[in-house]
């Protein structure tokens, strides 16, 4: 990728909006080229400070009891349904099938939290610190894994020092998946980190905007659903979990 | 309706009222107008609730319905063109718009940023302010934004792009007219 290319990707680069291999061919250009990454991280800058403009102020207070009002009348206009007696024993039966399909479905969330874990007790601890610079932890791929991107980057709100990403296939549906290790360099434990798509099979058991957490022995897997998007982080160590969870 | 739906409803709904007025305000202009919108889009949310399907963004759901009363009853009163077909006037591809901005230009960007950002924002015509309020102020998603405003996911980037590309534009006017930059060319 050359720096027109990268260029022409900064708009759904800084929105998030990449796919996976084009995000990948956009950082490893970012890291060779002193330019593109300085024009990135201005533009990132100028968006966040747009950002917060538009984030702030609150709808005045008296809205809100306008549009209650209105829609108590709303309620009181329509004619209640004539059958509703009628309709508890199906209700009753429509829960139970909902709880039912919860219960079942639920499981792809789990499941896939376990994976997660699996490939964090398995290729993440192949990956290795080796030495530790002022602000970033070297790492060593001590068993080859092959597609690492090369970045090292310090997410300065946690202090961890990321090395590797490595694109597998353990994401849904044996689909693409780039994992980030990082490690926090003052506890020594890792921590590993995946973002994608979230699955139709996760949609109906699980909204846009939740969270959820398991722990499984002493790894704590934290899952955010957000527009569209899940990421997951596995910690093995329960008290960075908790850092990083109150953080949140 | 039952009182359940209702409590369902408000729950749902008054978590985004900042936003949906933020929202509405930047695309009315006007305090008044904004709160009206506001109100008349989440009447039509709530009496619509039972087509709301359970377990999708909630959000992205509500501001089409902000957005399409915006669109079909505020834009057709206000002085604002009704309707110019950007798709004809906007390159095809984004990759091949004019200059870039230089990093001391955006640099001066902000360092200017403030009440005439807002400005510059309210200027810009509303098939590009709309992509860009729900993009940069809200979070939505492409594909959402995409949905909200019934266009193609390859309109949205473009619009996107240009209303960032406008606003830069004008916002550097201002910051060079504040003497903070001198004109380079």
């Amino acid at each position: 990728m050359n720096c027109s290319d990268a260029r022409g990707r900064l708009d759904p680069y800084l929105d998030g909006e990449l796919e996976m291999d084009e995000n990948v061919q956009v950082l490893r250009h970012l890291e060779g080229c002193t330019g593109c990454s300085t024009r990135f991280e201005n533009e990132r800058l100028l968006f966040d400070d747009l950002r917060r403009l538009g984030s702030s102020g609150a709808a005045p207070t008296t809205l809100r009891d306008r549009i209650s009002g209105q829609i108590a009348q709303a309620r009181t206009a329509s004619r209640p349904w004539p059958f509703a007696r009628a309709l508890v024993p199906a209700a009753a039966a429509a829960v139970l099938l909902a709880v039912f399909v919860t219960f079942f479905t639920a499981q792809p969330v789990e499941s896939m939290a376990r994976r997660a874990v699996a490939w964090h007790d398995g290729a993440a601890a192949s990956v290795v610190p080796v030495s530790t610079a002022p602000q970033l932890v070297n790492f060593y791929d001590s068993k080859g894994i092959k597609a690492c991107i090369h970045e090292e980057r310090v997410n300065q709100r946690m202090s961890y020092a990321y090395k590797s990403a490595c694109v597998d296939k353990s994401g849904p549906g044996g689909s693409d998946i780039a994992w980030w290790v990082a490690a926090c360099p003052k506890s020594g434990c890792r921590m590993s980190h995946a973002c994608f798509p979230v699955p139709a099979s996760f949609e109906k058991v699980w909204p846009d905007g939740k969270r959820k957490t398991f722990k499984f022995g002493d790894k704590t897997v934290f899952m955010n659903h957000r527009n569209g998007q899940v990421c997951l982080f596995v910690f093995d160590n329960s008290k960075e979990a908790d850092r990083f969870l109150t953080s949140r | 309706m039952n009182p359940g739906d209702r409590q369902a409803f408000e729950e749902l709904a008054y978590p985004h009222l900042d936003s949906a007025y933020r929202t509405a305000l930047r695309m009315t202009g006007q305090p008044a107008s904004a709160e009206d919108l506001v109100q008349e889009a989440f009447l039509r949310a709530f009496r619509a609730f039972s087509q709301f399907e359970r377990g999708t963004n909630f959000k992205a759901w509500l501001f089409r319905i902000l957005t399409n009363v915006f669109l079909n009853d505020y834009r057709k009163k206000s002085r604002e063109p009704q309707s110019t077909d950007f798709a004809e006037v906007e390159p095809a591809d984004p990759g091949t718009e004019t200059r870039e901005f230089k990093a001391e230009e955006v640099e001066a960007i902000r360092a200017h940023l403030g009440d005439e950002a807002v400005k510059a924002l309210d200027r810009l015509p509303a098939d590009f302010r709309l992509p860009f309020l729900l993009s940069t102020f809200e979070g939505f998603s492409y594909k959402e934004i995409a949905s909200i405003l019934n266009v193609p996911i390859g309109t949205v980037m473009s619009r996107l792009f240009r209303a960032r590309r406008l606003l830069k534009m004008d916002l550097l006017e201002y910051a060079k007219a504040s003497g903070y930059l001198k004109d380079r060319k």
